[in-house]
């Protein structure tokens, strides 16, 4: 990032073209955008898109419990994102997290209905429920990581096929083993209320995960960026080279990177369950790690970013499912216009290139006039 | 199950006309990863291609009451979406694989939206009056004992893949333009160097891709099951890019290995009909796939060793 005060420039007032500004124009721009075209498809099927839109972009700040519903609805998209963006940072493009997603659920589902002896401690069960399904995502991701530093296998393929085939255990595991007579589908027992998180905020479903959460950004931040392993993985992603030459091999880069991401897919999932599901009841892959993809995306692979990007989409995701009963139109699904048209232009790195050009030379002629 | 079952299920001409069966949507996934891939642009959207495709396959066939103008509708969207890869990977130079894994994500669930509001229910297009493509009984052949039993009878887009296939072949490795193809994937400013329009040629084969894509789709949902249902490609297009990533540009294998994915999704289509548990025979595809390409990097690995 260009910082003027460093050239001797001190005056120099900051300008849309400068590197911070041009992007947050460019987010913002990208938007507007993403809702005008979801406000079109909005006219097409809709009978009063104007309250309809405005409705899926207000709804959220009409009640407490409706907000809290927008911060329960991040807490995975960021355990998701955050995990995938380690991946991404690195260069690599893993999409486990979906198929760690399920399984670790199912693990912690092994523990969280009292399978083995809980102790009655809420903090000490949902800790064993959260840290086991973190330690078996960790395990999980490192066959892909294994096969990538080892043989350079195509990492992505790899880690879709192990998705389809993580499902097809863990579902499995929990039709044979863990489901319960009595319920609609193949659901478990229901959670023991030791192992279930604690809701923080009267009047809202908010639950303890969303601290853990925060915790996790910070760490990852951290990691990233006062660590040597950080250091080594945003180098390693800009140049894949650079591993070697830092001394550090690249094989232990990628194990570790997978280690990290796996444990925060596992625990992210554990979290989910805990706090916000009664019972298991996932009959299919939930599409919470394919959602960590696209907020490493839109949070442009900072964790920050991702924090921010998982609060956006939430918010209009729990505005949707919230609007679903009582709109025919309106469904979170529909949320996916707005995640794709983002995705494209956020990632296209001429999206208001020729602007910025433009302007760029325009500031450069001033200049010259000036002096 | 013992000896004697295995000979009876598997070494029939029934289950070679399953395989021909299950393995057509493979195929189609496999030629529209391979021809975008060789000319430099990895589609990985090809699932959500197939997604859109299937769906609209169905839409487009109830409104008009025709299945070919269906099919239409289906390869129609196939292009809009290769175009949408093509803008942003070539004039808005985004990653390939980032729009890839958008477009899927956004197929994945964009699709039953659309089905939510089609149709009112968020499972499938039974409520939809859609049509299927027909069935075709090869006038002569049909009559050869086994020979007819396993390539009569298939619908129609089986032999337009069949047809591809050939055709694939020839365009790839016998015409200047599978050459230009093949150049913009090795090294585009080479190409462009001497005189190849790269962004043409990559445009074409990015139109090629989807249209492949869509066709499986539309097989998909107008054939191998006669409506829509949320999810219906179950990863199929992934294994067509795992196929890709097999053959590593040789057309041939990235054919074969398409065929050994499709005896496996046929192994299953037998096996689910016993009282193994459906789940995991479910994953036997995918568990193929995965030691494909574990098998396929260990041999690169020590190649590059030696």
């Amino acid at each position: 990032m260009s910082n003027p005060l460093k050239n001797g420039v001190a005056k120099k007032k900051i300008k849309w073209t400068d590197d911070l500004p041009f992007e947050i124009i460019r987010m913002l721009l990208s938007i507007v955008i993403a809702l005008f075209v979801t406000f079109i498809v909005l006219c097409f099927v809709s009978k009063t898109p104007v309250d309809d839109f405005i409705q899926l972009l207000t709804y959220p700040l009409q009640g407490k419990f409706y907000f809290g519903y927008v911060l329960i609805k991040m807490v995975p998209l960021t355990f998701a994102g955050l995990a995938t963006l380690l991946y991404f940072r690195t260069g690599l493009f893993n999409l486990s997290t979906e198929g760690i997603f399920y399984i670790c659920g199912v693990v912690c589902t092994y523990f969280a209905v009292g399978s083995i002896p809980l102790t009655g401690n809420g903090f000490i069960d949902s800790g064993i429920c959260i840290l086991a399904s973190g330690i078996v995502g960790a395990i999980i991701a490192l066959l892909p990581g294994y096969l990538k530093a080892k043989y350079n296998a195509n990492e992505m393929v790899i880690s879709l096929m192990m998705n389809s085939i993580l499902f097809g255990i863990g579902f499995y595991l929990i039709k044979t083993y863990l489901a319960v007579e009595g319920v609609s589908g193949n659901a478990s027992a229901p959670f023991t209320s030791s192992a279930k998180l604690a809701i923080i905020m009267d009047g809202t479903q908010v639950h303890s995960g969303l601290i853990l959460m925060l915790i996790a950004v910070a760490a990852i931040y951290i990691l990233l960026f006062k660590t040597k392993l950080g250091y080594t993985i945003r180098m390693t992603g800009l140049n894949d080279r650079f591993a070697k030459y830092s001394g550090m091999s690249s094989f232990a880069l990628f194990m570790a990177v997978h280690l990290i991401a796996g444990f925060l897919g596992g625990a992210g999932s554990a979290i989910e369950l805990l706090g916000t599901y009664k019972r298991f009841s996932w009959t299919q892959l939930p599409g919470l790690g394919f959602t960590g993809a696209l907020m490493a995306m839109l949070g442009k692979n900072h964790p920050i970013g991702v924090l921010i990007a998982a609060f956006g989409i939430s918010y209009l995701r729990a505005s949707a499912q919230l609007l679903a009963n009582s709109s025919p139109v309106i469904d979170v699904k529909l949320v996916s216009i707005v995640e794709v048209i983002l995705c494209l232009l956020i990632s296209s790195q001429y999206f208001l290139k020729k602007w910025r050009e433009k302007q760029l030379l325009k500031n450069e002629k001033e200049e010259m006039k000036d002096e | 199950m013992n000896n004697i079952d295995i000979v009876s299920t598997f070494f029939t001409p029934a289950f070679i006309f399953v395989v021909i069966r299950v393995g057509v949507p493979l195929m189609f996934a496999s030629m529209s990863a391979y021809v975008a891939s060789i000319s430099g642009i990895p589609n990985i959207a090809v699932e959500g291609i197939m997604i859109m495709a299937a769906l609209f396959g169905v839409y487009f066939s109830a409104m008009t009451a025709s299945a070919w103008l269906g099919l239409l509708g289906a390869i129609g969207i196939g292009i809009i979406m290769a175009l949408v890869m093509a803008f942003f990977t070539m004039k808005m130079k985004a990653n390939p694989i980032m729009i890839g894994i958008a477009l899927n994500l956004f197929a994945a669930d964009f699709s039953v939206w659309l089905l939510l509001v089609w149709t009112g229910s968020k499972g499938t297009t039974a409520a939809l009056p859609s049509k299927v493509l027909p069935t075709i009984d090869i006038p002569v052949i049909k009559d050869i004992p086994i020979l007819g039993e396993i390539i009569s009878g298939h619908y129609f887009l089986t032999y337009v893949c069949i047809a591809l296939a050939i055709l694939i072949w020839i365009l790839v490795y016998k015409t200047p333009f599978g050459l230009r193809m093949k150049a913009c994937g090795l090294d585009e400013h080479t190409a462009e160097s001497v005189g190849v329009k790269v962004q043409k040629v990559r445009l074409i084969a990015i139109i090629l891709s989807g249209i492949l894509a869509a066709m499986a789709g539309a097989y998909l949902s107008m054939g191998y099951l006669s409506m829509f249902s949320s999810n219906m490609t179950a990863s199929r297009g992934w294994i067509g890019i795992a196929a890709e990533a097999v053959g590593q540009g040789n057309f041939l294998i990235v054919v074969l290995t398409t065929i050994v994915f499709a005896i496996a999704q046929g192994v299953v289509n037998q096996l689910i009909l016993t009282n193994l548990p459906a789940e995991l025979v479910n994953i036997i595809p995918y568990v193929c796939v995965l030691i494909g390409l574990v098998m396929l990097s260990v041999r690169e690995y020590q190649k590059a060793k030696k």
